[in-house]
C-alpha cells in the first residue's frame, strides 16, 4: 500500500461520488476529438492548480461617423485560461520533507514526477514531430474541468523556486483555448425558507479537491 | 428565479459550445429576494435585444412565433416534392422550384421573403434577360416572365429591373434568422442574485485642442465617445440541497449537498452565473449558421440598473477559481460598450424614499407581501390607500 498519495488517483475521480473534482489534461489529435492517448490513461496532477483564471475578449472595431459609431463585429479573439499552482511538497519516505538536489533527493519524490510529467506535456503540446525536429502535425491539448472543457495550446510556462516557499515549486501557466465546451446543469431554484430542506442534510465528504487533501 | 437552460436557445458563436443536463441536487436561493424587487429594490438586469429593424417587423407583424419559426406549410411541400424526387416521379419545374416554394401564407420579413423567392428568381430572371433580348428585335416582342421582387412583391412592370431589392440568396440563413430571433424573445431576463461589488462608468470626450496655428491653439470637438461600462462582481455561495440523501458505506453518495465545490454546479449561484456568461456568449448576435464569424446581424444587450438602460455588447469577460473560495464567490467582471443609453426615472419633486421594509413610523408604506393573500393594495380595510408608484419602466 502506498505511503504517500496524490490528490488524485486517476481522472476517473471526478464520477467516484467522493466530490474530487481533478483537473484533466488530455491530448487530442487534429479533429479535436480524438485521444492521441493510450485508452483509460489521462494526465491529473498531484494537486490541482491554487488558481484558474479564464479570460474572454470580443473584437469590436469602432469607427466615429458623422451619424454616431459604425461597429464592426468580428467575434471572439483569443481566449486563455491562466493557472497558479504548486507541485505539492517534496516528500520522501522516512526523510519527509526533502529539498536535497543530489541524487536520491526531491527528485525521487511523487510531486517532483508529477512536475515532470506536467512539463513533458507542455513540451509535447499537441505537435507530432519528424525526426528532424519539425512539427508535421499539430493536435490539441485538452484541458477539463468540473463541467468545463478548453482545448488549445500551451503558451507560457513559468517554474519559480523560492526561500519563501520551500520543498516545492510555483509554477505559473498560460493556456490559449481554441475551443470550450460548458456543460450546464438546469434545475428551476427554490427560494429558501426556514422550514425548507426538513429531511437532516448529509453531508458529502469534503475533500477538498484544490487543496489537494 | 430562471434556471440555465432558460437560456439554451441563445446562440453562443462557433468557438464556444452549451450543453445541458439534468440536476444532481437541489438548487436553493439564499439571496433575500426583496433586494432585488423591480419595485422596491435594487435590481441588476440584463436582457438580450433583437436587432432594431427585425424589431420594427416583429412589432408590425408579429409573424415570429416563439414556439417556432419555421413555416410548416413550406415543409410539407418541401416534403412532398422530396417524396417525389426519391420516386424519381418529381416534375422538372417543381424541382426547380423547390426551395422557393411556399403556400399562401402572410409573407413575413420581405428580405426572408426574397430568400425564399431567389431560386426562383435565378431561373426566370434568366428568361426575363433572354426575354429582352429577343425584343430587341423588330418585330419580335414576347410577354417576359412574372417575376418576384426582393421585396417579395410580383413585378408585372418589365422595365422594372429584377434583383434590385435588398435580398437574402440563403434560406438556410433566413431561417437561422427567424429562429434566433424567437429565442432571443423567448429568453426572460436575467436579475443577478448578487448585484456587482462595482460598477464604472466613463464617459470621454472626442477632441483635439493640440493644434497651433499663429493665434494659439485650436479646439476641435467630436462629440463623446461611446460610455463603457466596466463591472466587477462575486457570485455567491455554492449552496445546494441533496436530491437523493442516501450515503453508502464508503461514505459516497449521488448528489451533493452543503456549502462545498462539488455542489457547483447545481447551486442557484452558479446557474445564475452561467446565465450571465451565455449571455456575454450571445452578446446579442445573430451567429452565422455556417459556423463562421460572419454574424447575420447584431443586436443589443440591454443592462437595465438605477432607473437607467444601456443598449450595448460586451467586450470582455473574465472570472477565475481561486483555492481560497472553495465553497463559493466566484469573482467575475465584465467590460461593456453602451451604444444607446436612456433615462427612465421618474420626473417630479423629490419625496421621502419608500423602504423595502416595513417601518411603523411609515404607515402608509404596505409591501405586496405584508397583505394576506388575495387582496392588493388599496382593498385592506382601515389602512390608508397605497399610493401608487407609477412605473414607467414599459418593461415592468
Amino acid at each position: 500500500m502506498p505511503v504517500f498519495r496524490s490528490a488524485f488517483q486517476s481522472y476517473r475521480d471526478e464520477t467516484s461520488g467522493q466530490g474530487k473534482r481533478p483537473v484533466i489534461f488530455d491530448i487530442l489529435g487534429p479533429d479535436k476529438a480524438t485521444s492521441l492517448l493510450p485508452d483509460g490513461l489521462k494526465m491529473v496532477l498531484h494537486v490541482n492548480p491554487s488558481s484558474m483564471r479564464i479570460t474572454h475578449a470580443k473584437q469590436t472595431d469602432r469607427v466615429q461617423t458623422r451619424g454616431g459609431f459604425v461597429e464592426f463585429h468580428w467575434g471572439n479573439i483569443t481566449q486563455s485560461l491562466s493557472f497558479e499552482q504548486a507541485t505539492g511538497g517534496f516528500v520522501r519516505l522516512y526523510t519527509g520533507l526533502s529539498n536535497r538536489t543530489t541524487p536520491g533527493g526531491r527528485r525521487q519524490t511523487i510531486a517532483y514526477q508529477k512536475y515532470l510529467d506536467y512539463m513533458a506535456l507542455f513540451h509535447h503540446n499537441g505537435s507530432i514531430y519528424d525526426r528532424a525536429g519539425n512539427i508535421v502535425v499539430q493536435g490539441y491539448v485538452k484541458v477539463t474541468f468540473d463541467g468545463g472543457v478548453y482545448i488549445g495550446w500551451f503558451s507560457g510556462l513559468t517554474v519559480e523556486e523560492s526561500a519563501d516557499k520551500p520543498y516545492q515549486f510555483t509554477l505559473s501557466s498560460e493556456f490559449t483555448v481554441d475551443y470550450e465546451l460548458h456543460v450546464f446543469r438546469s434545475q428551476p431554484t427554490e427560494q429558501a425558507s426556514t422550514s425548507a430542506l426538513s429531511a437532516p442534510e448529509v453531508a458529502t465528504s469534503v475533500l477538498d479537491p484544490l487543496l489537494g487533501f | 428565479m430562471a434556471g440555465a437552460s432558460d437560456y439554451s436557445s441563445l446562440t453562443a458563436g462557433p468557438s464556444t459550445g452549451l450543453l445541458y443536463e439534468g440536476p444532481k441536487a437541489r438548487a436553493v436561493d439564499g439571496t433575500k429576494k426583496s433586494l432585488r424587487h423591480p419595485v422596491y429594490g435594487s435590481p441588476f438586469t440584463l436582457r438580450i435585444v433583437p436587432p432594431a429593424p427585425l424589431l420594427a417587423a416583429l412589432a408590425g407583424r408579429g409573424e415570429v412565433r416563439v414556439g417556432g419559426a419555421f413555416d410548416a406549410v413550406l415543409r410539407q411541400q418541401r416534403a412532398a416534392v422530396e417524396a417525389q424526387i426519391v420516386a424519381g416521379t418529381a416534375p422538372a419545374a417543381a424541382v426547380e422550384q423547390l426551395l422557393g416554394t411556399r403556400a399562401n401564407v402572410t409573407p413575413g420579413f420581405a428580405i426572408i421573403d426574397a430568400a425564399l423567392s431567389t431560386t426562383t428568381n435565378f431561373r426566370q430572371s434568366q428568361e426575363y434577360r433572354k426575354t429582352v433580348s429577343r425584343n430587341l428585335l423588330p418585330g419580335s416582342a414576347s410577354p417576359a416572365p412574372t417575376l418576384i421582387g426582393g421585396n417579395g412583391k410580383r413585378l408585372t412592370d418589365q422595365k422594372q429591373a429584377p434583383g434590385n431589392e435588398p435580398a437574402l440568396a440563403d434560406l438556410r440563413q433566413a431561417q437561422s434568422i427567424l429562429r434566433q430571433v424567437a429565442a432571443m424573445q423567448a429568453a426572460p431576463p436575467l436579475t443577478l442574485l448578487i448585484n456587482p461589488q462595482s460598477l464604472s462608468l466613463t464617459y470621454a470626450k472626442k477632441q483635439v485642442y493640440q493644434e497651433r496655428n499663429r493665434n494659439g491653439l485650436i479646439f476641435q470637438a467630436w462629440g463623446e465617445e461611446q460610455v463603457q461600462l466596466a463591472v466587477s462582481g462575486r457570485a455567491g455561495a455554492f449552496y445546494t440541497g441533496a436530491l437523493k440523501p442516501e450515503v453508502d458505506e464508503q461514505g459516497k453518495t449521488s448528489s451533493t449537498s452543503g456549502v462545498q465545490w462539488a455542489s457547483r454546479r447545481d447551486s442557484a449561484t452558479w446557474q445564475n452565473f452561467s446565465s450571465l456568461f451565455t449571455f456575454y456568449l450571445s452578446n446579442g448576435l445573430l451567429h452565422n449558421p455556417d459556423g463562421s464569424e460572419a454574424h447575420l446581424w447584431v443586436g443589443n444587450v440591454e443592462i437595465r440598473y438605477d432607473q437607467f438602460i444601456y443598449w450595448g455588447n460586451f467586450d470582455t469577460f473574465n472570472f477565475s477559481f481561486t483555492e481560497e473560495q472553495q465553497g463559493g464567490v466566484i469573482d467575475f467582471d465584465f467590460s461593456f460598450t453602451v451604444s444607446e443609453m436612456m433615462d427612465v426615472a421618474q420626473r417630479g419633486p423629490v419625496l421621502p424614499q419608500k423602504g423595502p421594509t416595513p417601518s411603523p413610523s411609515t404607515p402608509q408604506q404596505l409591501q405586496p407581501t405584508m397583505l394576506p393573500s388575495g387582496t392588493s393594495p388599496g382593498t385592506v380595510s382601515g389602512s390608508p390607500p397605497e399610493v401608487a408608484t407609477s412605473i414607467l419602466d414599459p418593461f415592468l
